[in-house]
């Protein structure tokens, strides 16, 4: 190892202590991101959502999910994302807990869950043929899937 | 006694008064009969009275009962979400004294500790900022700005503890967001004495979110004068510029351009007939149409190859790129049998089937297994370099080996032909800087990785796999720079998994 790299590290130890409390909450922070917890409970949302959409309409619910999670404007985890007031019909009417996820909205989350998207990043979703605000056909519709617009 | 002698009296009267009021014996018998009558309705009416009163008193009890559940659970619910507001204003507090104080801190011992008090308070406040019942369009603003400067201090903190200068840009940012989070804690500080008082009725402003009413301005009544203190303050935020900086929640990333695809532009019938040749199965005979069409930085033909009926053959729904004819995503649905082959067998079908659509250079990784289905995630190798970035999904069923699912997302966002740089450090000297905790299982390898910065958004790095405590690590370290990149923990399902 040559001698610059030597010292390099010399001065890196000065500030581990630092350095280690900031890679710890690294590790913790990536953690936090899709675990079992989060995948039942996307199924669960799935599930209450999406039943009788097609297979990738599923997928694309549970996709909007998850870049729900990644953008800045939503709460930045899985449950924060489901139980946002009024976010969702189904869990406002408790319809989210009144049955078990099929296991194709089982399948559904986990394809989302390996980073599957049928929506290609959009964040809104809802049925044109039940009353929706009017606030959400400015956002930019992106793709329709079965009886859902999903929309950026 | 007497009073007893009085009523017999009385009745004695009466009877006498009737008695020569009807003047005959019949009519005196048929009087006493009505007489008899009456006396039995009214005691009917009486009973039936009686009943009603005490129905009325039922449901009287019953209805305080119900409306004292529902308004001691108003109430729970309305202290939950006086909690959030509380917390709310606390934290945005607290990430102005924190940025003020990592703008005055000298030394990167405290300025590395104000900034992560930033990151946690911000963290905070937008967690409680988004449990409160109003409308999302209402926060959206403020919700985003939240988890970007916590976001932006936790990059900065990092910077910072790995002894780089902050930029004059970073100071900038900081003093700005600073003042910004001032402006907030102000506009939430307007509604507090609203929320101290108690007047606010959290129940009701959920109500008005859900009819999603645009609030007047000015507004007098509790649940609009919620939504309007807080588009007030969501206003505020809206003069903040688009930040661009290093971090995950940054806009950069939003904001990136597929580099992937390329080439002429293609028609409908053309997608149609792409489709058809990709699938990992004879669709000649399948019926192709467009089924929609995706518009996004990828804008895509989304094919619909429908089985003909009792051939047995699955459907599938591909996407093709309208510039190119690229496949991004292959879904095949079908159900799936119980598993009958391991994970090596599903990654040579995969590969396999890669090679046959012409994906050449591609390498397995890892493969897992997820109830009957295997995912397996193939990089791009360049000159030996693992590139992580130009990654490509294959699912495939379990219990035949079928290819269920193909997904190129990340490879057309980011395939390019790289230049790579000679490592100006080599394996055994980056081996040195790993933690001792760490025990290195496997020979290393060089690897291109995203990271999160504005500049560069890959790292050319040494990969080392090895273990600590029981747990698989990868670790990477810049065959650049010597700097360790990236701590990543292999999260290993209960069901089977593969590292390749």
């Amino acid at each position: 190892m040559s001698s610059a790299m030597k010292r390099k590290l010399m001065a890196g130890s000065a500030v581990l202590i630092v350095a280690t409390a900031v890679a710890v909450a690294l590790v913790m922070r990536s953690d936090a991101q899709g675990r079992a917890g989060d995948s039942n409970l996307l199924a669960r949302l799935v599930s209450a959502e999406a039943e009788g959409e097609p297979y990738q309409g599923m997928v694309a619910v549970a996709a909007v999910m998850l870049n729900r999670v990644k953008d800045s404007k939503f709460p930045n985890t899985m449950s924060g994302v489901v139980f946002q007031p009024g976010a969702f019909e189904s869990v406002s009417n408790g319809l989210i807990w009144q049955r078990s996820p099929s296991s194709q909205a089982v399948s559904a989350a986990r394809d989302a869950l390996n980073g599957y998207d049928p929506t290609y990043g959009c964040l809104f979703f809802w049925n044109p043929s039940k009353p929706v605000s009017g606030w959400i056909w400015s956002r930019s519709v992106a793709v329709h899937i079965g009886n859902h617009v999903f929309a950026r | 006694m007497s009073y007893m002698a009085d009523e017999v009296s009385n009745v004695g009267d009466n009877v006498g008064a009737v008695g020569e009021g009807g003047g005959e014996g019949t009519g005196e018998d048929l009087s006493e009969t009505g007489r008899g009558t009456d006396r039995m309705g009214r005691t009917g009416a009486n009973w039936s009275a009686a009943l009603l009163v005490i129905l009325l008193i039922a449901s009287a009890v019953f209805g305080f009962a119900q409306w004292s559940a529902r308004r001691r659970l108003e109430v729970a619910v309305g202290n939950q979400y006086f909690n959030s507001f509380f917390d709310l204003l606390g934290n945005v507090d607290n990430v102005r004294v924190a940025l003020s104080k990592s703008l005055v801190s000298g030394s990167p011992r405290l300025r590395v500790g104000a900034l992560s008090d930033v990151w946690r308070e911000a963290s905070n406040a937008q967690a409680n900022l988004n449990s409160l019942p109003v409308t999302h369009k209402v926060l959206a603003r403020t919700s985003a700005f939240l988890t970007q400067v916590g976001d932006f201090a936790f990059v900065t903190a990092r910077k910072v503890a790995n002894q780089q200068m902050m930029s004059d840009d970073d100071w900038d940012r900081l003093v700005k967001m600073k003042e910004q989070s001032e402006d907030l804690a102000q506009g939430l500080a307007g509604m507090e004495a609203e929320a101290s008082s108690g007047r606010i009725n959290w129940v009701r402003v959920a109500e008005q979110a859900k009819k999603e009413v645009p609030a007047k301005p000015g507004s007098k009544s509790t649940p609009e004068a919620v939504t309007d203190g807080f588009t007030k303050v969501d206003e505020s935020v809206q003069h903040f510029p688009t930040l661009i900086y290093d971090g995950p929640f940054s806009d950069h990333i939003e904001k990136r351009e597929p580099v992937g695809v390329t080439g002429a532009a293609i028609d409908a019938t053309q997608a149609i007939e792409i489709a058809r040749k990709f699938v990992p199965f004879d669709a000649s005979a399948h019926t192709g149409r467009i089924q929609g069409e995706v518009d996004s930085k990828m804008p895509a033909y989304r094919v619909s190859l429908d089985a003909p009926r009792k051939s047995g053959k699955p459907d599938a729904v591909v996407d093709v790129t309208k510039v190119g004819g690229h496949v991004v995503l292959i879904n095949i649905s079908r159900d799936i049998d119980p598993k009958k082959i391991d994970l090596e067998a599903a990654v040579t079908r995969a590969s396999d089937f890669l090679s046959s659509v012409g994906m050449t250079s591609m390498k397995p990784t890892f493969a897992s297994e997820v109830g009957d289905v295997a995912v397996i995630p193939f990089v791009f190798v360049q000159n030996g370099a693992y590139v992580y970035p130009d990654m490509v999904k294959v699912k495939v069923a379990l219990d035949n080996g079928d290819i269920l699912s193909y997904d190129a997302l990340g490879f057309l966002t980011s395939h390019h032909t790289r230049k790579l740089p000679k490592p100006s450090i080599e394996a055994d000297e980056a081996k040195e800087l790993l933690s001792p905790a760490l025990t290195v299982s496997a020979p290393p390898r060089l690897a291109v990785i995203p990271v999160e910065t504005v500049a560069t958004p890959e790292a050319f790095c040494w990969e080392f796999r090895g273990t600590s405590f029981g747990e698989d690590f990868f670790v990477y370290i810049n065959a650049v720079s010597g700097e360790e990149e990236k701590v990543l923990q292999l999260i290993k399902t209960s069901e089977g998994s593969l590292t390749m």
